[in-house]
């Protein structure tokens, strides 16, 4: 990727030391604005925190600018919630209020951002999608397009092979780096904010060839078919690599769209799985010399019936039958998906106890609307939220027991909306959970 | 080099001394915390109950959602925040979280600080050394 770093950065220089190419440093010393300026600052901190040498540039940046703390920490903050000031604060960690112009980079933002048909669903109510219609103004007003997708490569915004990025969504991330090919590191808020109006991101981590070699060999046996058996060798090695990078051989059966993005973010939940490779599937792992690189094997784990139900057990943490709220479409559901769920659910009614949300994207949702899976989908009683996520749900009850297809969705649900009682299954058990308000999944 | 004194590299400047809170596991951002009390509520997590407040937070790396930055800004603005955070391994993650909360963050040590260290000890974190030293340790 050498043809990719400005000519300023490519002399020699002490290693470990921080080398600012000149546009750097002149948005760094405050000539393109103070905006730029404390992005520019923020991202030498945080270049000098990793250990980067240099930065390199990137034309694709996704915010997660809809994922805030409660209006009350943002209020301790900033008591105006003035957009500028909650902005600079919260995007840019600035005490000092920044007018920002236009980002640089060419700028997608991820989902959470409500759906605002729905407010008294969601958390944070009225009020909170308010703030997020005056977030999307404000990213409009600065040049970020507002995909509101966690899954922003099924809506627009697909990076091609060895691009530079600088992601935020841990789903995301896996799949931008394993299965397209493309380049980030687990960006977070504040540095891809700062990417997005500097157009840079610290060349370390994921963006160098000889970190995205694999170096431990996981031998599959238990061969995974469906979404969900993806979804539970994804969570398996996501609780067993730390940041060890593997390569999965053995894998007899090419994985569906789905069920790549279920594994991306199945070993990020539990863990810091942002680059795997599988042999013959993903882009850089047509062979294992390949997959390892000049990187040597340190670790060859197994996976088979035994890892597979312990935990498939690990997951399902409910003890009651009934089921009262079913998530679908974490990460989001794209067109296949969604037209799956509406052919289970056409001409049948959910169970009078049970709410059913299935989270998409604003521009999935717009054919769904044209085709008529909308209204196959809201006939049987599902409620489909757009922009948003099922973990910004409103659960009021928690002792609600809730069932999903994803994981990530069991994983994360205890931690932020109170509710224990957890099931995690396949679509179809969820659906049909949905309709009959019993939950009979099993691991077959 | 005394033996007291665990000698890294530097993530974020600052001094700090504190008492040590220590996980052999990752620690998460998103769904991790109660972020008022600062108190650890992830599921199955070792910390689970404990609180982060003004803590030296010893940990092995971080995980989970990238919104980790975002979770911990918000302890920093309750006032639960840890005071410096002591990493095996860090990552981009801990990395922004040290620049965002403008803590002594250390990393890459001579010795696994979650070894160690144990919750209790009494330490001091010199970010700009990438050193952490071992006041005084908790009564065993």
């Amino acid at each position: 990727m050498i043809s990719d770093i400005p000519d300023t950065l490519t002399s020699p220089r002490a290693a470990g030391t921080l080398r600012l190419g000149r546009d750097e440093q002149e948005m760094l010393d405050g000539k393109q604005g103070p905006a730029r300026a404390k992005a520019m600052e923020l991202l030498v901190r945080y270049a000098e925190g990793l250990g980067a040498e240099s930065f390199v540039d990137t034309n694709n940046v996704t915010l997660i600018a809809g994922t805030l703390p409660d209006i009350a920490v943002l209020r301790k903050a900033v008591p105006s919630l003035d957009i500028d000031a909650v902005a600079s604060k919260f995007y840019l960690g600035s005490d000092e209020v920044v007018v920002v112009d236009k980002v640089k980079a060419f700028t997608t933002s991820n989902a959470t951002h409500r759906d605002q048909k729905y407010p008294d669903l969601q958390r944070g109510g009225a009020e909170a999608c308010e703030l997020m219609r005056r977030i999307e103004a404000y990213l409009k007003r600065i040049g970020v397009i507002n995909l509101l997708t966690c899954t922003p490569y099924q809506s627009g915004n697909t990076p091609s092979k060895g691009e530079h990025c600088a992601w935020i969504e841990s789903s995301a991330q896996a799949f931008c780096n394993s299965v397209l090919g493309a380049r980030t590191n687990i960006e977070g808020q504040h540095s891809s904010f700062a990417s997005a109006l500097t157009g840079k991101t610290p060349l370390w981590g994921m963006h160098l060839d000889e970190n995205r070699h694999a170096n431990v060999r996981v031998e599959v046996e238990a061969q995974p078919v469906s979404a969900q058996d993806w979804y539970l060798m994804g969570y398996h090695f996501g609780t067993q690599l730390g940041q060890d990078i593997p390569v999965y051989t053995g894998v007899q059966r090419t994985p569906g769209r789905y069920s790549l993005i279920a594994f991306s973010a199945a070993g990020m939940t539990p863990g810091s799985v942002v680059m795997y490779h599988i042999i013959g599937v993903t882009p850089e792992a047509a062979t294992l010399e390949q997959a390892c690189g000049n990187r040597r094997i340190e670790r060859v784990l197994g996976y088979g019936p035994r890892e597979r139900a312990q935990v498939y057990e690990r997951l399902n943490r409910s003890d009651k039958d009934e089921v009262d709220i079913v998530i679908l479409g974490c990460p989001h559901y794209g067109l296949e998906q969604m037209k799956t769920v509406a052919s289970m659910l056409e001409g049948k009614r959910i169970h009078g106890n049970v709410a059913l949300y299935i989270t998409t994207m604003r521009s999935v949702k717009a054919v769904l609307d044209r085709e008529g899976y909308s209204d196959t989908l809201s006939a049987a009683g599902a409620i489909v939220l757009e922009d948003s996520c099922g973990l910004v749900l409103n659960i009021m009850d928690p002792s609600a027991v809730v069932a999903s297809d994803s994981a990530k969705m069991v994983h994360y649900v205890p931690g932020t909306t109170g509710v224990s009682k957890v099931w995690f299954g396949t679509t179809q058990e969820c659906v049909d959970a949905a309709i009959t308000g019993k939950w009979r999944g099993t691991l077959k | 080099m005394k033996a007291s004194v665990l000698q890294g590299r530097k993530v974020h400047g600052g001094i700090v001394e504190g008492e040590a809170l220590v996980t052999t596991e990752a620690i998460g951002g998103y769904g991790a915390f109660d972020l008022d009390t600062g108190e650890v509520i992830e599921a199955n997590h070792p910390l689970r109950g404990a609180s982060v407040a003004g803590k030296v937070l010893v940990f092995s790396s971080a995980k989970g959602s990238s919104s980790w930055s975002v979770w911990h800004q918000a302890l920093a603005i309750n006032g639960v925040a840890p005071k410096a955070y002591v990493v095996r391994a860090s990552n981009s993650q801990v990395a922004l979280g040290a620049v965002v909360l403008r803590i002594p963050t250390v990393t890459d040590l001579d010795r696994d600080p979650t070894e160690a260290l144990e919750s209790g000890d009494r330490v001091r974190v010199n970010g700009d050394e990438g050193t952490v030293e071992i006041l005084q340790r908790k009564p065993r």
